[in-house]
């Protein structure tokens, strides 16, 4: 990680004092940690209090050249089907079919199965 | 649906995959840099070639990207391109093991940030930015265009370190610092820097050369004790040798720096003399032997430099001492020649020189058949009149015309 305060925070050096004493500011708000919060307070006393360290970092800092990312895509929605339930949309996948033949089941109706009602009969 | 804003963060991830390859490769393992690096990336492939540049990185084929960081010349290039390469090459300068890349490195970096302060718009929009009011204008401008000084300052302090011992970083120091008027020669300045002699009188140039003579000094230092210690001891001997052989080291390891051949000359002509006054042959032999390599490098300097013409009489008393310790007779009269060829007007050398051609000579006709010594006396004759010119007077010169003489021919 970059020693730059500029670098390290995403610092723009063109932004000025007030710009970086708000950013640096919503990072420490964001900040669990307290020793980072603590390396930000540094960092925010290096670029605010000392104009000619701010001056000497933003030189050292590389200029943010790459166009600044858009926006994400929107999360999928579920699409909807005007289709209602069919019996066929009940019906076990055959593999999921195939497993529960496996186990004996008892043959009642659902009213009265212990594992739904969680009744003993 | 793939969209533009896609298209943008795959690119940025390329470029920054890339930018940490090519840290890789040109740092040799260190830590990669802020992701702000992969601007660098970003601003390269946005030529044709630097996007075919970027594909074969992306291959593993790095070469043709590191080329694309080390431009021939950096005026002319976009600023913020330049100041990522100066601050790239700094950084790769800063950890690379002090070898011929890292020479390349710091020369690249230095040549980038004269570009830049060369330029200045950029630097002072920037600093203006920054420090607008807060910091005075004449400070803001030295902070914001003093880069290429301050490197020349790091040089120096790096090179400070490991001075005393000679090692390989102030070994790369001294390169750099002697090559500076080179990489002046890569950016627009002010100075018509087309032309050796203009980037010689650059102020950057001239200040390399301060601090390296700082440095070559701090080498030196060693030496300087050492040869007030023999010097203490009153009569040269041994402690003398060691101290030149010392300063023989500095002189090689600073890359035959012209000031320690002066030094070495300054210093080694009285202590030649005494050894000779006091006829300790083997003595002024080895001492001879010792400092050859300096003797030979400054007398070859003097054919090419006018300023050098205060030594030539020194290297050619020097010479006049090997011709004399030398024990081939043809060696000694060629050794002779080269002194005088230096300084015509030189005592020694003209004595020297006259008495060996008389010598030359009298064994021309000694050795000579019966019956071609007037063929023998003739070509002797050449001699006698050449070491007549030089030095009148002298007694082998006088028995050489005698037997010149007997040989029926006019002396």
């Amino acid at each position: 990680m970059s020693d730059n305060p500029f670098e390290r925070y995403g610092l723009d050096p063109f932004a000025g004092p007030a710009r970086i004493t708000e950013r640096l500011r919503e990072l420490a708000e964001d900040c669990e940690d307290e020793l980072e919060r603590a390396a930000i307070r540094e960092a925010w006393e290096a670029l605010t209090l000392h104009p000619r360290r701010r001056l000497e970092l933003a030189l050292q800092a590389h200029p943010e050249s790459r166009p600044a990312l858009g926006r994400p895509p929107r999360p999928r929605r579920r699409a909807r089907t005007e289709d209602p339930l069919g019996l066929a949309d009940l019906t076990a996948l055959p593999s999921v079919a195939g497993a529960l033949a496996k186990l004996e089941l008892p043959d009642v109706p659902l009213d009265e199965d212990e594992i739904l009602t969680g009744r003993k009969r | 649906m793939w969209r533009p804003d896609d298209q943008q963060l795959l690119e940025r991830l390329e470029e920054r995959t890339v930018m940490r390859a090519l840290w890789r490769r040109m740092s040799r393992g260190a830590p990669p840099p802020s992701e702000r690096a992969a601007g660098l990336v970003h601003l390269l492939r946005q030529t044709e070639e630097g996007a075919r540049a970027v594909e074969q990185a992306l291959e593993g084929e790095l070469e043709l990207l590191v080329a694309l960081t080390r431009p021939r010349r950096y005026d002319g290039l976009r600023p913020t391109l330049i100041h990522h390469l100066a601050l790239w090459h700094h950084a790769v300068a800063r950890v690379a093991p002090p070898d011929a890349e890292a020479e390349e490195a710091w020369l690249h970096a230095f040549a980038a940030w004269t570009a830049l302060a060369t330029e200045a718009t950029y630097l002072r929009a920037l600093a203006e930015a920054v420090a607008g009011d807060a910091v005075p204008a004449v400070d803001r401008e030295a902070v914001a265009l003093g880069a290429p000084s301050r490197l020349l300052a790091e040089l120096e302090a790096l090179g400070l370190e490991g001075a005393a011992s000679l090692s390989s970083t102030t070994a790369l120091a001294l390169r750099v610092l002697s090559r500076i008027p080179e990489a002046l020669a890569r950016c627009g300045t002010p100075h018509d820097t087309t032309h050796a002699l203009a980037r010689e009188a650059h102020p950057l140039a001239r200040e390399a050369r301060r601090r390296r003579r700082t440095l070559v000094d701090a080498a030196m230092e060693p030496v300087h004790h050492a040869l007030e210690e023999a010097q203490a001891k009153g009569q040269p001997g041994e402690p003398h040798l060691a101290a030149f052989a010392s300063a023989v080291r500095v002189w090689r390891f600073t890359a035959h720096d012209l000031e320690l051949e002066r030094f070495v000359l300054d210093q080694v002509i009285p202590i030649a003399w005494e050894l000779y006054n006091h006829k300790h042959w083997s003595l002024l032999r080895r001492l001879d032997q010792t400092i050859a390599a300096v003797v030979d490098a400054l007398a070859n300097r003097l054919g090419q430099d006018p300023e050098l013409v205060a030594y030539a009489s020194r290297v050619a008393q020097m010479l006049v001492f090997r011709a004399e310790l030398e024990g081939r007779f043809e060696t000694q009269l060629e050794i002779a020649e080269r002194a005088l060829a230096l300084c015509d007007t030189h005592r020694n050398g003209r004595l020297v020189c006259a008495d060996l051609l008389s010598e030359r000579a009298l064994r021309r006709i000694e050795t000579a058949p019966l019956w071609d010594r007037k063929r023998a006396a003739l070509e002797a004759r050449v001699d006698t009149r050449r070491a007549e010119s030089l030095f009148p007077g002298l007694d082998r010169t006088k028995r050489a015309k005698e037997a010149i003489a007997r040989e029926g021919v006019e002396p």
